[in-house]
C-alpha cells in the first residue's frame, strides 16, 4: 500500500509501454516478443522495480511453462521426442510466445495498477458526471471497517438460517444509510489523523515493550494515553499467556492463558469478557487522546478479538492512533480499518529508528492537542 | 431526491446527497465482501470464483435498489465498490476494478431505474454474470492472444477423445456452461430483489 504511492514510472513512458504491450500481441515472432520483453524489463528496472518483483512470482512462470508444455502436446504435428513424450516444435514455440506476451502485458498492467490513485479516478468520474464521488469514496473508506464487521459477525452468527442473516445484514445497511443521510455532517467530518502509526514485527520483537515506553513518554509530557497494551506473561522461559493492561489507569486483567488441558486443540483460552471490557473502554476514547491498541493479529483478521471494537469505534473517532500489528498482516489490517496509508515502524529495528518514530508520535499527539484546544472562530 | 452540491468548507469535498449516501453504503457493503470473501475465493483459485462474486454483488446491489429505488443507484454503488479495491492490498488491481465497473454498468443498463421489478432484476443479474464471460475472453485475448483459445479447444477435444465421447459434446458443454452462468446471475438478481422487498416491508412495518 505505501509502496504504490512511491512509484515513479512517468505517465508518458507508461503509455509507450502500453502501446508496446498491445503491439506485441500481434506479430507471431518469438524473437521479437522476447526483445520486447527485455526492453520492457529494462525500462521497469530503471523506473519502477516493484513491477519486476510482481512479475518474478514463481507461480506465474510455473503456469506459463505448463501452458507451453500442453501447447507442445496438443498443437501442431508432434515430431520430437522428449523423455518418451512426443512433442511439436511449433506447439512449444506457440506456448512460449503466449508466456512471453503474457509477461509483457501483465508487467504493463502491474505498472498501471501501481500508478492508479483514488484522486485520479475521482477526477475522471467527476468529469463524467459524478461530482459527488469524492465524498462518496471518503465515506466508503470510513465505512469499510463497519461493513467488514457486518459481514464477519453476520456470517459467524449461527442462531438463524443464512437467508435471515443476509436479510438482517441488508436491513442493517439500509438503516445505516438512513442514519448517515440524517446527519451527513457528523459522518463526513474529516478524521483528524488520517494516517495511523503502526508498529509491526514478529512475536517477541518488542511491540508491546515499545507501546509501554510510548505510554510512559506520553504521560510524562502530560498527554493522555488511552487504549490497552497486551503484555505476555512468562514463567521463566515459558509463555503462560497474555494480560490486558488498560491505559491510563494501569488496570490489569487476565486475557488468555495456555489451554494445556488434554484434548483441547486451541493454544490459548481467551476470556471473552475482557474483549468486551476492551470494547467498552475504546468507546470512551475521545478525539483528544492518543490511543494505543496492542496485538492486532490473526484473531482480528478473522473478525474476532479486538476487531469488533475497532470496527465500531475507529470510523467515527479522530485523535492519534498507534496500532501494534503482527508482521505480515499490517497492510491487510490497515486497509480493513479504513486507512489508505500508515506510518510504519518495523521491529526489530535500531535504536535511532525507534526513537525517531516515537518522537514523531509525540509531535502528532502535541499538535492534535493544540488543534483541539484552540477555540474555533465564530 | 438529491440536494444541491456545495463544497464542505473543512474537507473541500462536495456535501453528499442522500442518493449518494445510500449508493455508497451498498457499494461499501459489496466492497467489504470483495475484501473478505473475494480475497479468500481468489486465494483458493476456485472455478467460477469471478461469477460467484459477481452474483453476490448483484444480490447486494439489487436488494439496495429495491429498498431505495433511484436511477443511477447501481452504477454509483459499483463505482464506489471499484474505488474501494484501491485500498485493499495486492499489486494487481486494474483487472478486478475494470470487472466491477463493467458489471455495475451492465446491471444499471438492464435492471436499473426508479421502478425496479422482479423480472428486470433477474434478467439484469443473468446478463451481468454472462458479461463476466466476455471479461474472461477479453482478458485472455489481451494477455495471452488467441492461441490460448486454440489450446483450450484442443485440450477439450483430446479429453473427449480419451473418454470416447463425440466431438459435438464440447459445444454442448460450452452451451451448458453459458446457461449455468446465466442462471446463477438470474437467481442472484431474483433473490436480491426478493430480499430487498422484504427489507422494505420490514422498514415500512417499523415506521407504521
Amino acid at each position: 500500500m505505501p509502496e504504490r504511492a512511491k512509484t515513479s514510472a512517468p505517465m508518458g513512458w507508461l503509455l509507450f509501454t502500453g502501446v508496446l504491450a498491445v503491439a506485441m500481441q500481434i506479430p507471431k515472432s518469438l524473437p521479437l516478443a522476447l526483445g520486447g520483453l527485455l526492453l520492457l524489463l529494462g525500462f521497469f528496472l530503471v523506473t519502477d522495480r516493484g513491477v519486476l518483483r510482481s512479475i518474478g512470482n514463481p507461480r506465474f512462470w510455473i503456469v506459463g511453462l505448463l501452458i507451453s508444455g500442453v501447447s507442445g502436446l496438443v498443437l501442431g504435428k508432434r515430431h520430437i521426442d522428449v523423455y518418451g513424450l512426443p512433442l511439436s516444435v511449433d506447439g512449444l514455440e506457440t506456448g512460449l510466445l503466449i508466456v512471453v506476451r503474457a509477461a509483457i502485458f501483465i508487467s504493463f498492467l502491474m505498472a498501471l495498477s501501481r500508478r492508479m490513485s483514488a484522486d485520479f479516478l475521482v477526477r475522471a468520474f467527476s468529469r463524467l458526471g459524478m461530482p459527488q464521488l469524492g465524498a462518496g469514496f471518503a465515506l466508503a473508506v470510513k465505512l469499510l471497517p463497519r461493513m467488514l464487521d457486518i459481514w464477519t459477525s453476520g456470517l459467524r452468527e449461527g442462531q438463524s438460517g443464512i437467508s435471515d442473516r443476509i436479510l438482517r445484514m441488508l436491513a442493517g445497511a439500509a438503516d445505516l444509510a438512513d442514519e448517515i443521510a440524517r446527519d451527513t455532517g457528523a459522518w463526513m467530518a474529516p478524521r483528524r489523523n488520517a494516517m495511523p502509526f503502526v508498529v509491526t514485527g514478529p512475536k517477541g520483537s518488542g511491540k508491546s515493550h515499545f507501546l509501554l515506553m510510548l505510554a510512559e513518554r506520553l504521560q510524562a509530557e502530560g498527554l493522555r494515553a488511552e487504549g490497552f497494551i497486551q503484555p505476555s506473561v512468562f514463567e521463566g522461559e515459558k509463555r503462560l499467556g497474555y494480560d490486558l493492561l488498560f491505559l491510563p489507569e494501569g488496570r490489569r486483567r487476565v486475557l488468555a492463558r495456555a489451554a494445556d488441558a488434554p484434548g483441547v486443540s486451541v493454544r490459548w483460552r481467551f476470556d471473552e469478557s475482557v474483549f468486551e471490557e476492551a470494547r467498552r473502554h475504546l468507546e470512551n476514547v475521545t478525539d483528544r487522546d492518543t490511543t494505543l491498541v496492542d496485538e492486532i493479529g490473526v484473531l482480528e483478521r478473522q473478525g474476532g478479538g479486538h476487531w469488533p471494537a475497532l470496527a465500531r469505534v475507529l470510523p467515527s473517532r479522530g485523535g492519534v492512533w498507534v496500532l501494534s500489528i503482527r508482521r505480515g498482516l499490517e497492510e491487510t489490517m490497515v486497509s480493513r480499518l479504513g486507512y489508505v496509508n500508515a506510518r510504519i515502524l518495523r521491529l526489530p529495528s535500531d535504536e535511532a529508528a525507534r526513537e525517531a518514530f516515537l518522537l514523531d508520535i509525540l509531535q502528532s499527539a502535541r499538535s492534535e492537542r493544540e488543534k483541539r484546544e484552540t477555540p474555533r472562530p465564530g | 431526491m438529491t440536494r444541491p452540491v456545495s463544497p464542505d468548507p473543512e474537507t473541500g469535498l462536495p456535501s453528499i446527497s442522500p442518493a449518494w449516501v445510500r449508493a455508497t453504503v451498498f457499494g461499501a457493503l459489496w466492497g467489504g465482501l470483495e475484501v473478505t470473501l473475494g480475497a479468500f475465493l481468489h486465494a483458493l483459485r476456485l472455478p467460477l470464483s469471478g461469477v460467484w462474486m459477481a452474483a453476490a454483488g448483484i444480490m447486494i446491489l439489487v436488494s439496495g435498489l429495491a429498498v431505495f429505488p433511484a436511477r443511477g443507484f447501481l452504477l454509483r454503488a459499483g463505482v464506489v465498490c471499484m474505488l474501494l479495491k484501491l485500498v485493499s492490498p495486492g499489486p494487481a488491481l486494474l483487472v478486478p476494478m475494470a470487472c466491477i465497473l463493467q458489471e455495475a454498468l451492465v446491471l444499471e443498463l438492464v435492471a436499473g431505474g426508479a421502478r425496479p421489478s422482479a423480472w428486470r432484476s433477474a434478467l439484469g443479474g443473468g446478463v451481468t454474470t454472462l458479461s463476466t464471460l466476455l471479461q474472461y475472453i477479453a482478458a485472455a485475448w489481451m494477455i495471452y492472444g488467441w492461441d490460448i483459445i486454440r489450446i483450450y479447444y484442443e485440450v477439450g477435444r483430446k479429453i473427449l477423445k480419451w473418454v470416447n465421447a463425440p466431438e459435438d459434446w464440447l459445444w454442448w458443454a460450452i452451451a451448458a456452461g453459458i446457461v449455468l452462468i446465466f442462471l446463477i446471475g438470474l437467481a442472484a438478481g431474483a433473490l436480491g430483489f426478493r430480499l430487498g422487498v422484504r427489507v422494505r416491508r420490514l422498514r415500512e412495518a417499523r415506521h407504521a
